[in-house]
């Protein structure tokens, strides 16, 4: 199953996400980004499967947490 | 022992708090938001668990604007210093605890910022109204008084700030799990409150709860464990506001003493409260000699002709008896009362405390007396 990465602003708002997607029966995981990964440095992000990318940037959006795809 | 020292700091605390808090140094208490390991997530995920309680206890509907601080002391100082920033008028009450008055008094002393102090007397609201400047921008006001427990209505203090188009932060340090504090229906630009009085945590957690505003200037700046390539502290709330590891013990514990009050209900809490401050003003002001000043909301403040509070309030802990006497940090609400010259003796309760504790104490303070 291939998997996806959305990088949020902070660990708070990577449990935010999680929490939400979880809601929405979209199961993910927190991971830690890796500084050289980002232009500000350490961060996290939320790992899930990447057929559900579409609807899990739709949830997050209309939560107001904003996000890059993780390698953009 | 008999405390009678709530006000200062509650105890005993639940058992359940002591249990969370224990199996949190014990399970899993690594550092939020710094590695990536599964300890490390694990304990970020209690630390946003503690955020949604507190929002949700304060109906803020907004986990990601609470923000961890020490104590209540600090969460007001990033709140005045972080969103007072330009030189205006500010208004505190008359009740104020050094925690807000200090800090304004620090602006004042190096920001040029000019305060005026409402009296708490009569009608609040009319008195706040007075006092207001076209200069004026902010409201600092204590939810209820540390000396004699009265009630500054956030109501009132958000209805006017709303009128006006001021700031408003608050330091809710003694109401907080006493009474209902609804910032959906009041809301304000920061709220601030300790976790270890009445909420039942343990010392080294309190917290702010922002509104709208995101404070301009920060007042600790260091690690927070994202955007670390960024000079300035991250943009957002709450890591913006929290620079350094979190005390998560202690968050843990504050997020417990939440659950505990919501199980017994603040309702609950109110009554036995308010039974028991009636037993004790009744009981006390049977003494001879006695002169009480304020009754209220668990708050019992008095002092004797005779007798210095600090000699009764050291012969008191002979008896096993805590209380504290003096100032209790609030000059100005010891000017207000008149007992600047004197301090007085303050008995402050929790719904762990027993009516029987009322007839001990004045047993006690008869043998000292007479």
């Amino acid at each position: 199953m291939k998997k996806v990465i959305i990088t949020v602003s902070s660990v708070t708002y990577a449990i935010k996400g999680r929490k939400l997607l979880s809601k929405q029966n979209i199961d993910s995981r927190i991971v830690k980004i890796d500084a050289s990964q980002s232009n500000n440095g350490c961060t996290h992000g939320i790992e899930f499967n990447s057929s559900l990318l579409l609807e899990a940037v739709r949830i997050l959006r209309e939560n107001g947490i904003a996000y890059s795809l993780y390698g953009e | 022992m008999i405390y009678l020292d709530n006000a200062a700091t509650s105890f005993p605390k639940p058992r359940s708090v002591i249990e969370e808090t224990e199996i949190c140094i014990k399970k899993y208490c690594a550092n939020s938001g710094r590695s990536s390991h599964s300890l490390a997530i694990r304990t970020s995920e209690e630390i946003y668990r503690a955020r949604e309680c507190v929002s949700d206890f304060l109906s803020a509907n907004s986990p990601e604007n609470v923000c961890f601080t020490a104590n209540a002391t600090y969460a007001l100082n990033f709140a005045i210093k972080g969103l007072i920033t330009k030189k205006c008028h500010v208004l505190i009450s008359d009740l104020e605890h050094n925690s807000v008055l200090r800090p304004i008094h620090k602006l004042h002393k190096t920001k040029g910022i000019d305060y005026s102090v409402f009296s708490t007397s009569g009608d609040i609201a009319e008195n706040i109204k007075k006092c207001i400047k076209p200069t004026t921008k902010a409201i600092v006001s204590t939810l209820m008084s540390n000396v004699s427990g009265k009630e500054i209505p956030l109501e009132i203090l958000s209805k006017i700030a709303k009128k006006h188009n001021l700031l408003l932060i608050v330091d809710a340090s003694q109401l907080i799990g006493h009474k209902k504090i609804n910032l959906s229906k009041n809301p304000c630009d920061a709220l601030c409150a300790p976790g270890h009085k009445g909420l039942f945590g343990i010392q080294g957690a309190g917290f702010l709860v922002f509104g709208k505003e995101i404070p301009t200037q920060t007042v600790i700046e260091g690690g927070s464990g994202n955007e670390s390539k960024n000079p300035g502290m991250p943009k957002n709330l709450p890591e913006r506001m929290e620079a350094g590891t979190l005390p998560t013990p202690s968050i843990v514990a504050l997020r417990a003493g939440i659950e505990y009050i919501n199980k017994l209900g603040l309702h609950y809490i109110e009554e036995k409260n308010k039974m028991l401050t009636d037993i004790f003003h009744e009981s006390l002001k049977q003494i001879d000699g006695i002169e009480l000043f304020g009754s209220e909301n668990g708050i019992i403040s008095f002092r004797f002709r005779d007798k210095e509070s600090s000699e009764i309030a050291s012969e008191l802990d002979r008896f096993g008896i805590c209380i504290r006497e003096g100032l209790h940090c609030s000059p100005l609400a010891h000017r207000t009362l008149g007992s600047y010259n004197t301090g007085l003796i303050r008995v402050s309760l929790s719904i762990f405390n027993k009516e029987s504790d009322a007839e001990h104490l004045v047993k006690a303070l008869r043998e000292i007396l007479f």
